[in-house]
């Protein structure tokens, strides 16, 4: 039989467990999406601490002699639980990351290249992108951005009642 | 006077073969709309069509799911002086043709953000056991929370004025939204009705929502109500 001290001081801690989560939540510091598994663990903990006969049978299953620590046992599968979830939200975090990283420097080259077209008068702009040319780091990103730089200007000389073949 | 800003607000994910009709039907039954179709992370060229078919098109780099696509919209709409927004699926399963109904409470100032709903009188939606069961479950909850008979807590069927606006480009649940935004909506004070509409079947795709998911969003949602119970308003009172 479990120790009535560890009971409760088992409870004790889950139950402040159990708080914390949720204070987190209302806080919004903590996301339902991440919370659900410390929920359930704090709740499986609690129930556990305070049924009793719960935890003797449990650990009787198991082969464990000493009931509390099919306590600690059901803690660790938990904490296993909670940081593989973390491994595969941590995963997909960096993915998307280097996704918006890739966006945001396309969208910046793509800016760059519509500011200098905003320029009067194309010449500008082949210089710029010549200019750019000479640094071979920038070269790919350069030939890329070409077409586009290609459209603006042939757009504004068209807007300016000129007509501009650059292919 | 100048005329109100309207938006329609379709989220998309892998809608390819149903956005463009719901684009047309959209500009057929309310010219008066600028449509934007916020594409989350689509595969099929859900983006493209819906440029095809005239439509300002967002694209997000990832699937952020439905709540991260709609707030978008909101977004969207908040930046852009909108005076009202409303939200319309990408499978075709609202009728922009009700979108009048949905529409007139909320312009004639007798509410700030209305719901279609599939139970609300009219209609014959008839869902799976396991989702009504659920439907049920929600509405239950929602209408003892907000002290307000609520039928229909996840239909994404939805129009929202310059208040609501304003509140969901500010804070928007994430993974299931629906649920959550009624009750939001109530705890700040914003006026909410039902309008009863009729549903389609879904043309293409199929709903986000799997058997495997079910447990997870009821859970969830169930969570995200109890401690939203608890959290402090976010608009200031008119």
């Amino acid at each position: 039989m479990t120790p009535f001290r560890v009971s409760v001081v088992a409870a004790l801690v889950s139950f402040a467990l159990l708080l914390v989560v949720l204070e987190l939540i209302r806080s919004r510091r903590l996301r339902e999406r991440y919370a659900l598994l410390w929920l359930l663990t704090a709740v499986v903990l609690l129930v556990l601490s305070l049924w009793r006969g719960g935890l003797d049978t449990l650990a009787g299953l198991a082969g464990i002699a000493y009931a509390p620590s099919a306590l600690f046992a059901v803690a660790g599968v938990f904490g296993v639980a909670v940081l593989l979830h973390y491994s595969t939200v941590i995963s997909r975090l960096s993915d998307e990351n280097a996704i918006l990283a890739q966006r945001l420097a396309l969208l910046e080259a793509e800016h760059a290249a519509a500011a200098v077209t905003a320029e009067p008068g194309s010449r500008h702009v082949l210089q710029a992108v010549d200019a750019e040319g000479d640094d071979p780091g920038a070269r790919t990103a350069t030939v890329q951005d070409l077409g586009a730089v290609r459209r603006d200007v042939q757009r504004a000389h068209r807007a300016a009642g000129g007509q501009l073949d650059l292919d | 006077m100048t005329p109100l800003r309207l938006l329609a607000i379709v989220p998309a994910y892998n809608e390819a073969g149903s956005v463009g009709r719901v684009i047309e039907e959209i500009r057929a039954a309310q010219p008066g709309f600028e449509i934007l179709v916020v594409d989350d992370g689509s595969r099929d060229g859900t983006a493209a069509v819906a440029r095809a078919h005239g439509a300002h098109v967002v694209s997000l780099p990832f699937n952020l799911g439905i709540g991260g696509a709609v707030q978008t919209g909101y977004r969207y709409a908040h930046a852009h002086g909108f005076e009202l927004a409303v939200q319309v699926d990408a499978d075709g399963q609202h009728d922009p043709a009700e979108l009048g109904a949905l529409v007139r409470p909320v312009l004639a100032g007798q509410a700030d953000f209305a719901v279609g709903s599939r139970f609300a009188g009219g209609g014959s939606y008839r869902a799976p056991l396991g989702r009504r069961l659920g439907i049920r479950l929600f509405a239950g909850t929602i209408s003892r929370i907000t002290r307000q008979r609520v039928t229909d807590t996840t239909s994404g069927f939805r129009a929202a004025n310059r208040r609501a606006i304003e509140l969901f480009a500010e804070d928007y649940p994430h993974d299931y939204p629906e649920v959550e935004t009624t009750v939001m909506v109530v705890k700040e004070r914003l006026r909410l009705v039902e309008v009863p509409v009729t549903m389609r079947e879904r043309t293409a795709g199929r709903s986000s929502i799997t058997a495997a998911r079910s447990a997870y969003y009821v859970a969830k949602v169930m969570v995200a109500l109890f401690v939203g119970l608890f959290r402090a308003p976010r608009l200031e009172r008119a």
